[in-house]
């Protein structure tokens, strides 16, 4: 597993916990997206992504979230996107991509 | 903002290999943090500088040995940033996710292609803040 990117089943609540750190960008964006792919490959659930510590995302680290959202989508799951840092929920702003994932706040709020 | 830092010119020159992306980032965001940009309006031009990479990077795939120049112009209240690639371009998508990007988190930005040539990703951002200090 690449260093950028956590996950864990949560079979109680049946989903993904994924925790997603530091920068994504095209450098490593494929071994994300391949991390998730395969995560969706052992089982199908809901995928909720933390975000918390996800300083920076680009347009290909967004690519990757589309293509694991279309996989989720397939069999009606849902993506959450949790805990966005100001520039990261900009960018999914910007891209219109917060109409797609489920953006939710603070775990401590 | 101290003002000794307009009028000045940095440049970069970078393969085109994505593992130094995160070089270009870093170097905007000093600039800009040196400028006295808000948190906001750096992380904006680091975004933009790293989308202006990613498009060169991925439009001219087969010339990984050649090198790429990203340049800033600092100004008053404003950075100006090219990012160049000595090298021709088919035809310039301007749908592309990334130039979308740019437009969208710079005051300015303009993509020319110079006598069918050279591509030139033209950006600027203006401070808006007021100064704290």
């Amino acid at each position: 597993m690449i260093e950028n990117i956590s996950y864990k089943d949560n079979t109680e609540a049946k989903k993904w916990e994924v925790k997603l750190t530091g920068e994504i960008d095209i450098f490593n964006s494929d071994d994300v997206k391949s991390a998730l792919l395969e995560m969706l490959s052992e089982k199908e659930q809901n995928v909720h992504i933390d975000c918390k510590e996800l300083s920076y995302i680009d347009s290909t680290g967004l690519s990757a979230l589309v293509a694991i959202f279309k996989k989720v989508k397939a069999y009606s799951g849902e993506v959450v996107l949790k805990n966005l840092l100001p520039n990261v929920f900009k960018v999914i702003k910007i891209t219109n991509l917060d109409k797609l994932f489920i953006i939710e706040g603070d775990d401590n709020e | 903002m101290n003002e000794t830092l307009s009028n000045d010119k940095i440049i970069l020159s970078l393969p085109l290999n994505s593992a130094y992306i995160s070089a270009a980032r870093l170097t905007a965001s000093s600039i800009a943090n040196r400028l006295g940009f808000s948190t906001a309006e750096i992380e904006d031009v680091k975004a933009a500088v790293s989308e202006g990479c990613t498009f060169i990077i991925k439009e001219f795939e087969e010339y990984k040995e050649e090198l790429f120049k990203i340049s800033f112009f600092t100004g008053n209240k404003s950075l100006i940033i090219n990012i160049e690639m000595d090298k021709p371009i088919e035809k310039l998508d301007e749908e592309n996710i990334c130039i979308l990007m740019i437009k969208a988190l710079m005051d300015e930005a303009n993509f020319t292609t110079k006598g069918n040539k050279d591509l030139t990703i033209v950006m600027k951002k203006i401070r808006r803040e007021l100064d704290l200090f």
